[in-house]
Order: structure tokens, then C-alpha cells, then sequence
């Protein structure tokens, strides 16, 4: 999928704007990519409100830092996924959600969540780095389900150890270690 | 064996960058490390590394708009606080810089845009005035232009300058053409050179921008202008 290349410069080019001070820059970038990062934190605070205020924050600190912005380092949206998470994590942190362990929307496995718009041409260019995207979807297939779910569960709904041991009813040390030797077999996979 | 140096383990400074990226590096131990990272290059690489490497994920999920008053709250985060004046406004970006240092100041009162040009001999009398002003009215600059279009630059109330900042002296035509003259000084006096021009130096207008120290020497303003206003007769 080389058209998300163009996409990806755009990014780069609106960045660059906005760190200048481009106000009509930075509303085209917001306008790109907020519909790719709302669900990121909708589905890690699980408050609308909560998302709403994460988002904000999230964009007023791209506003201000954009021109720390590294090409060589991370795609553009994979900074500013960097980004919202690091403020999502935080506001987890200081508003303890009530668990809902029931909503049948969690019970879609993240895994096919993730891959739906692949191959989807409707779907809007992603903003990420084609090669990264799909190595890590690659990646992470070839790990062990349950080790995958583990990861996945920590990853976008932002749970602790204990959380993901508590949703998949798996003992505490066990969800550590797979946890960790998802991470290694990752990290392996992704640097050959 | 300290806490701090336990993280110099590559193994274990990238297993906990992987958890803390991933989210499940959580309490004490999370706190503990972002003190570190704040420091530590060689975490700050490791946790770098792994966003690279996992942060793509947050990007996968399907679209979803979200509301437009979100946009509308960031717009009103992000607006220029207008009313407080360009000295207000330059300090509140800049504050959270560093101070000044000696070089740089140093620097400052040496380097100019321009090459010196040779004094010329005879009578050279005072002739206009500019003052650079804040935003409360108080005189930063003042500028003294001879008839022989020689400058006198000295510094009364200069704002303080973060790191690799100065203050760039410009002269603006009523068309729009502009001409840097050259760095402000920190403090004292200096001779300012007039470049050579085919114009009225003292129809024009004095202007003030903050530019990149490394930026100089340059043609046009690329930093935020902060003064501009006009000769006097003296």
C-alpha cells in the first residue's frame, strides 16, 4: 500500500508548518489524524469526557512541541500516538475507572479490531509508516494468542498486570511473564 | 548496589522502556523511572525506541471523529494572548528557556550582520532618535542616528534573552522593504554600521525581531517581531 506514503509526507509537511506557528497547518493536521486517536482514547479511558479532555491536551502539546519532531525517529502519527497515550495513561491514573467487564464491543479481539481497514480502500490513510505498520501487525501474529491478548489488553484499554490477569483469569505471575517474553519475542521479530 | 545504577543493566533499562512504552510499568516503580528518563539518555533512547516499535499499534484502531468543541477548546488553548503586549507574549513562549549565558552574550556584543564600514572623517552630528520600548512603555533601546548615517546603539532595560536568542535591530519602508542592521547588545553601547543603501535610512521605521543566534546573518526576519515604531528628530 504505497499510498499512504504521500499521506505520511503531508504529515510531515503540516508538522513542519505548525512548528512555525501555522495555525492552518496544524487544523489540517488536527483534522487528519484526531479521528485516528479519539478511538485510542476512548478505548483506554472509557469516558467521552475523559477522551474528549485527553485529545485536547494531546493536540495542545503537539502544538508546542512540534518542533521536537524527528522524522528519523517514529512516522508522524506514531509520535503522536506517543503522545496521546503518555497523557492517557496519566488521566487513567487519577480518574480509577469502574471496570466493564461486559461490554460486548471489548469482546471483539483486538487483533481483528486492528486489521480491518487492511485492504479496506475506504478507509482514510493511516499516517503511519506502511513498512512499521505492517511488520508489527506480522509480528505480532506470530506470537502466542494468549500472549498476544495479554499485550493487546494492556495496550489499548491502558490495564495493569493485575488488570489483564483479572480479565483473562489468568494467575498474576503468569500474565508477567508472558507479558514480558511478548515484549522480547517482539522486540526479536521486529529488529530482524 | 543503588537503584539508579541497576538501570544501567542494557537487559533491564529495556525491559522496563518496553513496559513503561506498553503501559503496564505502574506506581512507584513508573515514577521512579520517568525521573530517570528525564536525565538519562540512554533511557530516553530505549523508551524512543520502543515507541517506535509498539506505537504504531495506537494508530490502527478504526476512525472515529470526535466532537468539534474539541477542536474549538484547542484553538482557545492554543490562541496568542493578544492583549498583553509583544514582550508578554515573547516572554510566556520563552520562559521555561534557559537564561542567558555568558557566551552568548558575549557573542552578541561581538558579532554584527554586517562588515564594519570605515569611519569617514568630518563633522558627524546626532540627527534622529529611536527608542525601543516594552510593553509598558519602558525604554529598552535606544538608537541614536548621526547625519552622517552612523548608529549609536545603547541598551537601557533590554528584556532578558533565553539561549541562542537575540535581538535583531531592522529597518521597514512604507513598501515593505526591509534591512537588518544588527544584533542589539545585552549591555553598554555599541556602533552600529548603516549598511549602504540607495535609500533615506530615516524615512523608514525601526523594527525589533528575536532570532535564532545561528540563524545570523539573514535578509529577512524568521523569528517574532516584537517593536516597531519611529525616528525622531533630535
Amino acid at each position: 500500500m504505497t499510498t499512504d506514503r504521500p499521506a505520511n509526507d503531508d504529515l510531515h509537511a503540516l508538522l513542519a508548518a505548525s512548528a512555525l506557528g501555522d495555525r492552518a497547518a496544524f487544523a489540517r493536521l488536527y483534522r487528519a489524524t484526531a479521528p485516528k486517536l479519539f478511538p485510542l482514547a476512548l478505548r483506554i479511558l472509557k469516558s467521552r469526557g475523559l477522551a474528549e479532555e485527553c485529545l485536547q491536551d494531546a493536540y495542545v502539546k503537539v502544538w508546542q512541541h512540534a518542533a521536537d519532531y524527528r522524522p528519523q525517529v517514529a512516522a508522524p502519527l506514531t509520535w503522536m500516538v506517543s503522545i496521546l497515550r503518555h497523557r492517557a495513561l496519566d488521566l487513567l491514573r487519577r480518574n480509577r475507572r469502574e471496570q466493564v467487564l461486559d461490554d460486548p464491543e471489548q469482546l471483539v479481539p483486538l487483533l481483528d479490531l486492528i486489521q480491518q481497514r487492511d485492504g479496506d480502500p475506504n478507509e482514510p490513510a493511516t499516517g503511519l509508516d506502511e513498512p512499521d505498520r505492517r511488520a508489527l501487525l506480522a509480528c505480532l501474529e506470530v506470537l502466542r494468542e494468549d500472549q498476544r491478548q495479554g499485550l493487546l489488553l494492556a495496550y489499548f484499554e491502558g490495564l495493569t498486570h493485575a488488570e489483564v490477569a483479572a480479565r483473562m483469569n489468568i494467575a498474576l505471575g503468569t500474565i508477567k511473564s508472558w507479558i514480558r517474553r511478548g515484549l522480547e519475542q517482539l522486540k526479536r521479530c521486529l529488529d530482524t | 548496589m543503588s537503584r539508579h545504577l541497576r538501570y544501567e543493566r542494557p537487559e533491564l533499562r529495556d525491559r522496563l522502556a518496553a513496559e513503561y512504552v506498553l503501559g503496564t510499568l505502574r506506581g512507584a516503580a513508573r515514577r521512579r523511572f520517568e525521573r530517570l528518563l528525564a536525565r538519562d539518555a540512554a533511557i530516553q533512547d530505549a523508551v524512543a525506541v520502543w515507541r517506535r516499535r509498539i506505537d504504531p499499534l495506537g494508530g490502527m484502531l478504526p476512525a472515529q471523529a470526535p466532537p468539534a468543541s474539541v477542536w474549538r477548546g484547542i484553538e482557545r488553548r492554543i490562541a496568542p494572548a493578544r492583549v498583553r503586549g509583544p514582550w508578554r507574549d515573547l516572554w510566556d513562549n520563552l520562559a521555561f528557556w534557559r537564561g542567558l549565558g555568558l557566551a552568548a552574550s558575549a557573542l552578541a556584543l561581538t558579532l554584527t550582520l554586517l562588515p564594519l564600514l570605515p569611519l569617514l572623517p568630518g563633522p558627524d552630528m546626532p540627527e534622529k532618535v529611536a527608542v525601543v520600548m516594552d510593553e509598558t512603555s519602558k525604554a529598552s533601546w535606544v538608537i541614536t542616528g548621526t547625519s552622517g548615517h552612523r548608529m549609536l546603539v545603547r541598551a537601557l532595560e533590554p528584556p532578558p534573552m533565553p539561549e541562542g536568542k537575540v535581538c535583531v535591530l531592522w529597518l521597514v519602508w512604507d513598501d515593505g522593504k526591509q534591512m537588518p542592521l544588527g544584533m542589539l547588545p545585552e549591555k553598554g553601547e555599541m556602533k552600529m554600521p548603516m549598511p549602504p543603501m540607495d535609500r533615506e535610512p530615516y524615512r523608514a521605521q525601526v523594527f525589533v525581531s528575536v532570532e535564532a543566534m545561528q540563524d545570523m546573518p539573514m535578509e529577512k526576519p524568521a523569528g517574532p517581531m516584537v517593536y516597531k515604531g519611529p525616528w525622531l528628530s533630535i
